[in-house]
């Protein structure tokens, strides 16, 4: 039984690492690149160049503008702005359907603004994959347990963890890969433990309804109140009334808030009798998400119902959202997410090279080949896909019709064309042209950061470059003569 | 300076590895003196959490922070013992000539 | 023929451990949310929690058991005890 356990459960890191691999190396890097979210989307709209703005202020004119032109919605809702997003983050419906564009801190117009998804692609790519709902979450769901299980797996299989902690020993090939596939797996295994399992549970409810269902037998109403008590939903009275003057609401929900502040509004149904204004406190001095809500009856502005979350199995359930989501974090935290994030991609990276690395010795069987390939064009062209997007940002004229779609074709076109291309041509040539190309748009990025004058394109810059910088050193190793493929 | 405190506690339990031991010293380290280093390898890592959570608002953020800490400064230590490692044994002729077998 | 033979032995394993698990955590998040003396929305949570941390485990107890009789027959009693404790009208 125990000798035939280890191995057992490093058949099964292997063999789920390398179905799932592909797939969570684009998630994870697309996860790692939200963590800057609204600082990727303030890069990709160089004319936001306001340092400050009053949050408040910003959501009353996004408010008049909405109740000016998109009165027929039947529904609103705004992220509001931040000192790290110094602009109101509108989402609505209009003849098109539901769109999603920042808004002016001041006028409350996206107009004047680019039309861009900006970091908003990385984030909805992460748990959607730009797949219709639900395939995408399911398999972004699947993909989060798998690597729950090849994380616990590979802790089994790993024989010296302690002993080879800090231990890399470079130049000595599938020995070289192994000690670097390690030492990423072990010195930031808290954080890919808790962020696969975080991250299955933002998807839970997908995959585990059943309580719920044994529990309210269909009841949905029912279950959404007493998630939670302060979101109210009532249907469209047909009448029409004016929302009541929103800087007394804003200023009540301030009062109730406290330091923390509004971060979600919601307004349903508006410019009827039956509108209900939703907001939800900001979480920057807790981890748990949506703590504290309170609705406001639209036409009158009185409070229907205020809700803070004290309950426990809830509150885990928050609480586990909200590491995964880091919207708490603040600035150092942000970074060493980001950080971790990149250190779990290079892990899955080494761990799917390892693959190929491991089995060229024997006979060149096809389906190595086919992994060798796959590799290069994920692991090589995800990055240099992601790159393109920022550049495409910058290159698209201001004023293009469906713009935020474009670009994002352009991405999924560079991402589609990189994958054949490493597909066709041989595996060695491939990796270090792939690379450099990746090497080169990241250069890039940081050119288009020009002027550098905002936070954002400065420390993007500085990104860019380091990201530059290990893909050329990746991109000449890669290059050497008798390299495994 | 939090930082540094870190590194040193992670550099200090490198130094008590057999492998890394025989990299950053010149001769290998008798049981008992690494016993020390990794006691005040830890002791130094509670001191840095300490520091963390003094500073912080909130003792979880402050043990995620350093959480998140440790492992950069892991990836430290990581680099530095490879570089002194690189340096102590420069690479073969046929290493230099023909690339690293990677 | 150990090709073969290993083949469906991994193949079992597979569906055992994806779809086995999965219906063993399905029913464990039921059989919690049911008997935790909690307020419905609490035990559902609760439950839903209990059913995520539960899938891998089972994943990798498919892989583990080196007899396979032994391995369905575990999981068979485990769902049939769950399943008892889902839908035992209270």
């Amino acid at each position: 039984m125990k000798r035939h356990f280890r191995p057992a459960m490093t058949w099964l890191h292997d063999w789920s690492g390398i179905i799932t691999g592909w797939l969570l190396f684009a998630i994870v890097l697309s996860g790692t690149l939200s963590v800057f979210r609204p600082e990727i989307t303030l890069w990709m709209q160089p004319e936001l160049t306001r340092q400050t703005v009053d949050s408040d202020q910003a959501t009353e004119a996004a408010i008049a503008w909405l109740s000016a032109h998109a009165s027929d919605s039947p529904s609103w809702y705004l992220d509001t702005a931040t000192p790290r997003a110094p602009f109101t983050l509108a989402f609505w419906s209009d003849k098109n359907g539901y769109t999603q564009r920042p808004l002016d801190p001041v006028t409350g117009s996206p107009d004047g603004l680019r039309d861009t998804r900006g970091g908003e692609f990385f984030y909805r790519f992460h748990f959607e994959l730009q797949l219709p709902y639900p395939w995408g979450r399911l398999l972004a769901g699947i993909a989060a347990m798998a690597l729950l299980l090849t994380l616990i797996t590979g802790i089994i299989a790993h024989r010296r963890f302690f002993a080879d902690f800090f231990t890399f020993r470079p130049g000595k090939g599938q020995r070289s890969w192994l000690d670097a596939h390690n030492l990423l797996g072990v010195i930031a295994l808290p954080f890919h433990l808790m962020i696969a399992f975080t991250g299955a549970v933002t998807l839970a409810s997908l995959f585990f309804p059943w309580s719920a269902t044994a529990l309210y037998k269909g009841d949905t109403a029912g279950m959404q109140h007493d998630l939670n008590p302060a979101a109210i939903e009532r249907p469209r009275s047909g009448t029409a009334a004016p929302l009541a003057p929103f800087d007394a609401i804003l200023h009540t929900a301030q009062q109730h808030f406290g330091k923390t502040g509004i971060a979600q509004i919601a307004v349903v149904n508006p410019g009827d009798r039956a509108a209900v204004i939703t907001m939800t406190a900001g979480n920057e001095d807790s981890i748990g998400i949506t703590s504290h809500t309170i609705s406001f009856d639209g036409p009158t502005g009185a409070i229907l119902a205020e809700h803070i979350e004290r309950r426990p199995a809830i509150m885990t359930y928050n609480v586990l959202y909200g590491l995964h989501v880091a919207r708490f974090a603040p600035g150092v935290t942000r970074w060493l997410y980001f950080v971790s994030g990149l250190i779990l991609t290079a892990l899955i990276g080494t761990g799917l090279r390892l693959w190929t690395v491991s089995r060229a010795r024997k006979v060149s069987h096809f389906s190595t080949i086919l992994v060798a390939r796959l590799n290069v064009g994920f692991i090589a062209g995800t990055p240099a896909a992601f790159a393109s997007y920022f550049l495409v940002s910058r290159i698209l004229p201001a004023g293009l019709a469906d713009r935020a779609g474009l670009e994002i074709r352009c991405v999924f076109l560079i991402w589609g064309a990189l994958l054949v291309f490493a597909a066709l041509r041989p595996v060695r040539k491939a990796w270090p042209e792939i690379l450099t190309l990746a090497a080169a748009a990241c250069a890039a990025v940081a050119l288009f950061s020009a002027p550098w004058h905002r936070a954002v394109d400065a420390a993007g810059a500085i990104i860019a470059i380091l990201l530059a910088a290990s893909f050329t050193f990746a991109a000449r190793r890669s290059s050497l003569k008798n390299r495994i493929i | 300076m939090i930082f540094l405190i870190g590194l040193l506690a992670v550099l200090l339990l490198a130094l008590t590895t057999h492998r890394d031991a025989a990299t950053l010293t010149l001769r290998p380290l008798s049981s008992q003196h690494r016993l020390i280093l990794r006691g005040i390898a830890f002791l130094l890592l509670a001191l840095q959490l300490t520091l963390q959570i003094r500073n912080s608002d909130s003792t979880a953020f402050a043990l995620i922070e350093w959480t998140g800490l440790f492992s950069v400064e892991a990836l430290f230590a990581a680099v530095i013992c490879t570089v002194l490692r690189r340096w102590r044994e420069p690479l073969s002729y046929k290493q230099r000539k023909f690339g690293s077998l990677s | 023929m150990a090709t073969t033979r290993y083949r469906s032995d991994i193949a079992i394993r597979t569906l055992t451990g994806i779809a086995g698990g999965y219906l063993l955590a399905a029913l464990l998040s039921v059989a919690i949310a049911r008997w935790l003396p909690l307020p419905r929305i609490e035990a559902s949570a609760a439950g839903m929690l209990a059913g995520l941390l539960a899938w891998p485990p089972l994943m990798m107890t498919a892989f583990a058991i080196h007899s396979l009789p032994r391995l369905c027959a575990g999981f068979a009693l485990a769902g049939a005890l769950l399943a008892v404790l889902s839908f035992w009208p209270v």
